[in-house]
């Protein structure tokens, strides 16, 4: 409960500079839409210092606790090879030892400069998540204060005017809460795009379920799945096994749609 | 055996505070939970709506048996029945009729409705919800009964209201005082509230044996709760911490729920700064609590 008021200031903020509180829909071809004025820089450092403020509250009062301890060290376990063999990413990863992140392994925007100290810990368990999503949050504050302080005074818009051709291809890899996230556009005519494809991290984080919560009781799986934190929209196929006779059949998004739309249809 | 004028006022007045006060306790216990999580919470008179809402509201029935139709209905009139044999203020009403080994067996009586209610539902989650309140019932209620067998024991009598009279007058014992902390933890887990809450747990599965009760049903077993909070709260204060008392009725009724408030206060503190056990876990801590308990009753033989 604790986490959402320390939330509350960061949304109120994000009305202030990109007029949405959560879907930001800054960014454009090229640029974003709008800049930080000189004017909000104070309150943006006074907001942020608030929250690694109160986040070390938290944590100091979380750190210790017995029976937080009791549900979830030792819970919810992928081992180091586990995670690669199975190609997690994020902090899902980062718990297990596996130390990726694609802001030190390919920088982009602007991480070369500002740098960024990944957490890794290697207690394999919900606890270890815990606390490399809070070292995070710490590490984002960092980031935060030193970009302002290094922020040079040019265009926040490239020069766009030159038509995109088409039958062009780009990938792009960002370092999402979740993991890496990858998106792959080929340029179409017109200067639209012709294939544009989201790959998103809960694609494979989720695969790590099924090691995590097998044989463990059922009050596990909430606080396991949950310490995955899945973005259920993310994934992408719908698999069902029917029991009895072991088959195994993966719907296509047409088969999907007819499903969904059968369950309405008039008798 | 006939009953007093006297007592069946009494009976009348128990089972009206036991029905109507209770919600508001409850409703005290929601608004300091929420201030502690530094938010604004419901109004006190939340539970009021929600029992209003709820006898409202359609039923809809996921199986057709004698247990999923009359469970609620079992578990609400054995509390009732219950608040009539507990002191809130003065000496029980029915304390002709029943003891402590009747009030042990009819508070069981409302866990075992519960554990039905689950079973007979016909969904997992509620057979799930039920495993859990069997195995909670078996290690809360010895505490309870070994708790309630130490205060008999120094007062030489099974009556509750011969065990109030007692306690007045003598002042903190060494065994009163291990076992008040044991039954303490007890009561907790019997009011389904965290670290214990574990029958009821939504995150986990989905309100467990109340998960196909709706409608009247379902405002009967929540009333059935709010009932628990103010019976064993009372049955708490009266007993262990009996000092401030009033010959007078009025007067020593105020105290009790004076007493019952600041009591369920801690309750709800220690709700909210905790998270919830493990069934597993929640055994074997309850395992050493009867332990302890055993141990209060060897100190209440011994003569402290």
């Amino acid at each position: 409960m604790q986490a959402w008021r320390i939330r509350e200031p960061v949304m109120w903020l994000c009305e202030k500079i990109t007029g949405n509180r959560k879907l930001l829909g800054m960014n454009v071809v090229g640029g974003v839409r709008r800049d930080i004025p000189k004017s909000m820089h104070d309150e943006l450092l006074r907001v942020v210092t608030r929250i690694d403020k109160d986040t070390r509250q938290v944590l100091d009062a979380v750190v210790n606790d017995t029976t937080l301890h009791m549900r979830c060290v030792d819970v919810g376990v992928i081992k180091n090879k586990e995670a690669i063999a199975l190609s997690l990413l994020g902090p899902s990863a980062r718990a297990s030892g596996v130390a990726i992140d694609i802001r030190i392994d390919h920088p982009y925007a602007a991480y070369a400069e500002v740098g960024c100290e990944i957490a890794v810990e290697t207690g394999e368990d919900i606890w270890s998540r815990v606390v490399v999503r809070l070292k995070e949050t710490l590490e984002a504050v960092r980031i935060i204060k030193d970009s302002l302080q290094m922020m040079p005074d040019t265009d926040i818009i490239a020069d766009m005017r030159q038509p995109i051709p088409p039958g062009k291809t780009g990938l792009a890899s960002v370092e999402a809460p979740r993991g890496e996230t990858h998106h792959f556009v080929i340029t179409g005519e017109d200067a639209r795009p012709y294939r544009w494809k989201a790959r998103a991290p809960t694609f494979q984080n989720l695969q790590g379920v099924e090691i995590m919560v097998a044989g463990e009781s059922v009050a596990d799986v909430p606080i396991a799945l949950g310490s995955l934190d899945p973005c259920f929209s993310c994934t992408e196929r719908l698999e069902t096994v029917d029991v009895r006779s072991g088959e195994v059949k993966i719907y296509s998004k047409k088969e999907l749609y007819e499903l969904s739309r059968s369950k309405f249809k008039r008798r | 055996m006939g009953l007093t004028t006297g007592q069946i006022g009494l009976g009348l007045v128990n089972l009206a505070l036991v029905l109507f006060l209770s919600p508001l306790l409850e409703g005290c216990i929601r608004k300091l939970v929420a201030i502690v999580h530094s938010r604004i919470g419901p109004p006190l008179t939340q539970p009021y709506l929600d029992i209003l809402k709820l006898l409202g509201k359609e039923e809809i029935v996921s199986a057709n048996n004698f247990l999923f139709r009359y469970s609620a209905i079992f578990a609400f009139a054995a509390i009732l029945l219950t608040s009539m044999l507990v002191p809130i203020g003065a000496r029980p009403p029915l304390e002709g009729s029943g003891d402590i080994i009747v009030f042990v067996y009819i508070i069981t009586l409302s866990a075992v409705m519960i554990m039905l209610s689950g079973v007979s539902s016909e969904s997992p989650y509620g057979i799930l919800g039920a495993a859990r309140e069997m195995m909670m019932v078996l290690t809360v209620e010895p505490v309870i009964i070994i708790a309630l067998i130490t205060a008999a024991i120094k007062a030489g009598s099974l009556q509750f209201g011969d065990i109030m009279d007692y306690h007045v007058t003598h002042g903190p014992a060494l065994s009163m005082v291990i076992v008040s902390v044991t039954l303490f933890l007890a009561i907790v887990a019997q009011l389904a509230r965290l670290p214990f809450d574990i029958v009821e747990a939504d995150q986990e599965i989905m309100e467990g044996p109340f998960v196909e009760q709706s409608g009247p049903k379902l405002a009967l077993f929540k009333w059935t709760f709010y009932a628990k909070e103010l019976i064993f709260a009372a049955l708490f204060v009266s007993i262990f911490v009996p000092w401030l008392h009033s010959a007078n009725y009025g007067l020593n009724l105020l105290y009790v729920l004076i007493k019952t408030l600041l009591l369920l206060v801690i309750v709800g503190v220690v709700h909210a700064v905790n998270p919830r056990l493990r069934i597993d876990q929640a055994v074997r801590y309850f395992a050493i609590l009867i332990f302890v308990t055993v141990i209060g009753l060897a100190f209440a033989l011994a003569g402290s």
